[in-house]
């Protein structure tokens, strides 16, 4: 009788046994896209966070930690983009490998209330993307070995979009001004992109829309916002699509400045829509930027 | 003792001289496939780019697996590697003689940098002094260069 239930659960288990794929499960949409340009359908890619969510202020809930627990691998972005260290948490408590896709990239410093904080926005540049790139590949081939060279086939021409990204975004934003070059946005995710593409950039909420140090709305930072679309006549500001409009619509009041849509900012676009991988998303923002500022 | 002596030198004469006859026939038989493999002639491969090269950031930088910014390689094989040193309308020139007659492939790939306009990649090859093939592709700003020729070491003539 124990030999044919053992029998039984064998056989019930070898599809199981016979096609166990390899799991990787990552915190942020974006990086989930990234995984499964480099992956395909060699490794399956679960992502906590779905398109809309923000990683500042997500709590985990109870589906999260059996994902994690099914995982060989765990990607996070790093750089306290996940609030609380969330993803990190999970990792830990299932004592499962983690990645930071971010390791490597030198982080641009946010000050806030004398404090320092490491800008954890670094995937809005290509070549910040082509890091995570990089280093998810590493990661994918160390758990599934046998796999390396669609992996690495794969990555190299992903990497071959993030060029040719870049120097479409380049040649596209070079319409605007240098003097026009002024971006505000509801929360501080933009620093990255600025400094690589000329951009000066203000949010009335910092570097987190969640409630750590430096993150937040305060009555200054508005006042700041207010003050710099004037002073710099900026004509158009933006909204992000993870964040309520409502205070980008107040301030655009405010300030006499119309409003120029949405951007993807910590968070892609649903399926279906174009910013539903990061080269769409990278695209459909650089289109909304050089149309409402050039 | 003396006899054993004897047919001892006799058989070891017998063998040098063999193996001598052996030699001479089969090395005799393979002149031609020597001078196919190892032609003297003076091949040479000149590269010239309208960019200068440095440090790709889009590289895959997987422990062995390090592309460079500018790579040469002939018959699918990395014959010159580098991330700077190219420098924009100086001819790289690789000197490649041993190569056998017929079809050989040159690729060159790198990675301009973005952001300055146009590039372009002139690939020659040269036998002595006659041009077996010289190419130039253009490339728009921020795609990644691939360029690749043909020739044929066996066909001179008429070119
Ligand atoms: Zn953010």
């Amino acid at each position: 009788m124990f030999f044919r239930s053992v029998l039984f659960l064998f056989v019930l288990n070898l599809p199981y046994l016979l096609f166990a794929q390899t799991v990787a499960v990552v915190s942020t949409t974006q990086i989930y896209d990234i995984t499964k340009n480099i992956a395909g359908d060699d490794v399956k890619v679960l992502s906590i966070l779905a398109p809309g969510q923000d990683p500042h202020t997500y709590s985990p809930v109870p589906a999260d930690i059996e994902k994690v627990k099914s995982a060989d691998i765990v990607i996070e972005n790093g750089l306290h983009l996940e609030g609380k260290n969330w993803m990190k948490n999970l990792a830990a408590d299932a004592k499962k490998p983690l990645v930071t896709a971010s390791d490597g990239i030198v982080p641009l410093i946010l000050e806030a209330h004398g404090e320092k904080i490491n800008d954890p926005h670094a995937w809005f540049t290509p070549q910040n993307a082509a890091v995570y790139v990089n280093n998810i590949t590493r990661a994918l081939i160390r758990i599934d070995p046998e796999k390396k060279e669609n992996f690495v086939m794969r990555a190299k021409l992903y990497l071959a979009q993030l060029r040719a990204l870049d120097g479409w975004i380049k040649k596209e934003v070079s319409v605007i001004p240098p003097d026009r070059r002024v971006l505000v946005t509801n929360h501080d995710a933009f620093n990255y992109f600025a400094k690589e593409y000329g951009f000066v950039n203000t949010a009335p909420t910092g570097w987190s829309t969640g409630s750590e140090v430096g993150g937040g709305v305060t009555p200054e930072r508005r006042e700041k916002a207010v003050r710099s679309i004037k002073e710099m006549r900026v004509r158009t500001i933006f909204f992000e699509t993870t964040i309520n409009p409502k205070l980008i619509r107040e301030i655009a009041a405010d300030a006499g400045v119309r409003v120029g849509g949405s951007l993807y900012s910590d968070s892609m676009g649903d399926e279906g829509t174009p910013g539903e991988t990061y080269i769409g998303m990278m695209r459909e923002n650089v289109l909304k930027i050089v149309r409402g500022l050039k | 003792m003396r006899f054993l002596l004897t047919l001892a030198v006799w058989a070891v004469t017998a063998a040098v001289v063999l193996t001598f006859f052996v030699f001479r026939n089969n090395s005799s038989g393979s002149v031609e496939d020597v001078k196919n493999i190892l032609p003297e002639r003076d091949i040479s491969i000149e590269i010239t780019t309208t960019f200068s090269t440095e440090k790709d950031p889009f590289a895959l930088n997987i422990s062995d697996d390090k592309q460079k910014a500018f790579t040469v390689s002939l018959d699918g094989k990395a014959v010159y590697e580098a991330d700077t040193g190219i420098e924009k309308g100086e001819p790289l020139i690789l000197k490649a003689v041993k190569l056998s007659d017929g079809q050989h492939e040159v690729m060159v790939t790198s990675a301009p940098v973005s952001g300055a306009g146009d590039n372009a990649v002139r690939i020659r090859a040269v036998m002595d002094g006659v041009v077996l093939n010289d190419n130039t592709d253009w490339f728009t700003d921020g795609q990644e260069i691939v360029s690749v020729i043909r020739f044929d070491t066996g066909k001179t003539d008429g070119k």
